[in-house]
């Protein structure tokens, strides 16, 4: 174990950033060597938006990264600061895929569990924890294995909980059976919202969506926007063309790390030219199918690495909130008319329809419609938010902690109606006296 | 004969190698002090590059033992890497003598020790490479860290005497001089971003140096230059400088 200071520290969203001590973790006995005097917070690669894996003291963990087992049938043990990356590049050649991914792959599975991530299958697949068998925790006090049926208040307490309940030391998890590389992907136009909705309810059989709204658009052409829907191709589907050769062949489309990795663009031809089909090829109101690899239907974008960056020195916020089926139209449309009558673009706007609740207690989807908006930081924008979150506690709904740097404490806990249980295994394990978020302060947790 | 023993292996840029040789299908003999450290990177290895590797605890302090261990492994290895490195604490080497001691031995005595003994296990091995890891450290000393440097120095010239005397065998003898990398002996100092590596491109660089049978390799390759200059101050200049 080492120690680094490290002034500014700051997740995704650059905001907020607070002059943090990191220890970092590379094994599991390291946790021995822990200082604890100050309340920690496990960290991976820090992809989270705001201020969940800050803290004045934290844990690293992205050196924690070693894989452990493997078994035929799937099943998968690593060290917790292992990447979504580094598994599909070892795995995907062999056949093997994650089973839930969100939209960048440079998060650690200890984060994904904290945040228990959700990918563009929620609606079929459920959560990322659906698919862990077991992890081991650090608790402050001891360490213990979780699961289902081992421990269940503390894995469902550890899955979507912020990293409040210790550091996950080790995962085991179920990867997916693939047959190619490759995805099949459609994408359809939706006039408005309503349009999109029904797109979503109509395509509730396909493994993969998600659509992109055009924010800027009002009027009857308010939330108009694309689905994107796919699904892993089989070898068949590349039967006749130069796929078949190799189908599993993985397409890496961009350098992983700056400065010193120079841009070795080792974009393979296939990639290209799928890529280029893709996104020259405009997509007609018809149904348009076409092949597609990973890094474009699931990462479109790490393309750009450091995109955040886009938003210049005082950072962004990602306003992710999902709200009931039920209320999910009236809600979004008003979220959408405020933020078109504000003037003030989202770059990104992305829609889709979540499969039914998850189990952790502070678990983020819940059956209806989810949309993630990104704001730059500027004057009056928090008080803006503070508007949206009434619309969004009014629907039932709730924002993903994950992406949360502002909400109030009363927000919070009008929203997530397991706090309390919640509060009551942190108690009872003890974690909450070794490990607090700056999130955690904000949110009362 | 298709393994290589990597001394150091789990240091940041000892994986790196295991991944990079374990990738080419050699065999592996990883070895470090830390044996539980060893046996997470032996089933690590084992995960990404379904190879079986060998782990062997091994201390360079531990002068007397380096070549009966590596000795072992004679007929079954066809390169060796020297990846073990003590950055230490200049200050407190200026005080402690225990604090030098280990300095000089684990970067100088031992290192040599471990060398010596691969260099007899190796030179009737076709095609064998060693390769040794010393430092810019060593290519001009400063108070900022001479102890580590000057054993890094020593072991520059170590290098390059061994390479002359196994120019008439079959076995390449690589230096390799990294200048700033970013790892867990690196992770308190703050260095400039442009000038620092990552350990996944020094072991790249390490690699394609041993395969074009080079005998010097710079990681990254601006250290060669930014040294030379160092090295042309005069030294009564030098010798006023906080460097």
């Amino acid at each position: 174990m080492y120690l680094n200071r490290n002034k500014n520290t700051t997740s995704w969203g650059n905001y907020p950033q607070v002059d943090a001590l990191s220890q970092f973790i590379e094994r599991e006995k390291d946790v021995n060597s822990l200082d604890m005097t100050k309340k920690l917070i496990a960290r991976g690669l820090g992809r989270s938006y705001g201020d969940s894996a800050l803290s004045k003291s934290i844990v690293n963990l992205e050196k924690n990264d070693y894989f452990i087992s493997f078994s035929n049938e799937g099943i998968l043990e690593c060290t917790a600061g292992v990447s979504l990356e580094s598994i599909i590049s070892v795995f995907s050649t062999r056949g093997w895929f994650l089973p839930v991914t969100p939209g960048t792959k440079y998060v650690t599975v200890g984060g994904a569990i904290a945040s228990d991530v959700h990918g563009k299958n929620h609606h079929a697949d459920g959560v990322f924890s659906d698919h862990v068998e077991s992890f081991r925790i650090f608790t402050g006090e001891e360490i213990l294995e979780c699961s289902k049926s081992v421990n269940p208040d503390l894995f469902y307490a550890t899955c979507g909980g912020m990293g409040l309940t210790g550091i996950i030391l080790t995962v085991t998890l179920r990867l997916l059976k693939i047959h190619s590389s490759y995805i099949i992907q459609s994408q359809t136009r939706a006039s408005n919202f309503e349009d999109l909705m029904r797109l979503f309810e109509g395509s509730e059989s396909e493994k993969y969506t998600v659509a992109w709204i055009d924010c800027l658009s009002k009027g009857e052409h308010l939330g108009r926007g694309v689905m994107i829907s796919g699904e892993h191709a089989t070898y068949d589907d590349l039967l006749g063309t130069k796929m078949q050769e190799n189908p599993l062949k993985l397409c890496k489309s961009f350098p992983a790390k700056i400065p010193f990795n120079f841009p070795s663009f080792a974009l393979c031809s296939e990639s290209v030219y799928l890529f280029n089909q893709l996104y020259f090829n405009k997509p007609s109101s018809e149904l348009d199918r076409a092949l597609t690899t990973f890094d474009p239907f699931f990462y479109p974008l790490d393309f750009v690495s450091d995109w955040n960056k886009i938003y210049g020195a005082r950072g962004f916020v990602q306003y992710q909130f999902v709200v009931p089926m039920k209320s999910s139209k009236k809600a979004i449309q008003e979220i959408l008319e405020r933020v078109s009558d504000k003037g003030i673009a989202s770059f990104l706007a992305v829609l889709k329809l979540f499969g039914k609740e998850s189990e952790g207690y502070l678990s983020f989807p819940m059956r209806g419609y989810t949309l993630a908006l990104d704001f730059p930081i500027m004057e009056g924008l928090f008080e803006f938010l503070d508007e949206l979150d009434k619309i969004v506690l009014d629907a039932n709904g709730r924002l993903y902690l994950t992406k949360d740097a502002r909400m109030s404490a009363d927000t919070f806990h009008k929203s997530y109606k397991n706090v309390n249980k919640f509060k009551s295994v942190v108690q009872k394990y003890g974690c909450d006296r070794f490990f607090k978020s700056l999130q955690a302060k904000r949110l009362g947790l | 004969m298709n393994s290589i023993f990597i001394l150091g292996a789990t240091s940041d840029i000892g994986r790196e190698l295991s991944y990079i040789y374990a990738g080419k299908g050699y065999s592996l003999i990883l070895s470090a002090r830390d044996k539980s450290d060893l046996t997470a990177l032996k089933q690590d290895v084992k995960v990404r590059f379904d190879v079986d590797a060998e782990t062997v605890s091994l201390d360079l302090q531990d002068f007397e033992n380096i070549d009966d261990v590596i000795s072992s492994f004679k007929g079954q290895i066809c390169g060796f890497v020297l990846m073990a490195g003590y950055l230490g604490d200049q200050q407190l080497a200026q005080s402690s003598k225990d604090e030098a001691y280990k300095i000089m031995a684990v970067n100088y005595t031992g290192s040599c020790a471990a060398l010596e003994s691969a260099a007899k296990n190796l030179e009737s091995v076709p095609k064998s490479f060693i390769i040794g890891v010393s430092s810019v450290a060593g290519l001009r000393g400063r108070q900022s860290n001479y102890m580590y440097g000057s054993a890094k120095a020593g072991l520059i010239s170590y290098l390059s005497g061994l390479r002359n005397r196994l120019q008439k065998s079959d076995t390449t003898v690589l230096t390799v001089l990294p200048g700033f990398v970013d790892t867990k002996m690196t992770a308190h100092l703050e260095l400039p971003a442009l000038l620092t590596a990552s350990p996944a491109k020094v072991a790249a660089d390490i690699v394609k140096g041993q395969t074009r049978g080079k005998s010097v390799v710079y990681s990254i390759f601006v250290w060669r230059y930014i040294m030379w200059i160092i090295r042309c101050i005069p030294e009564f200049v030098f010798k006023r400088l906080s460097l």
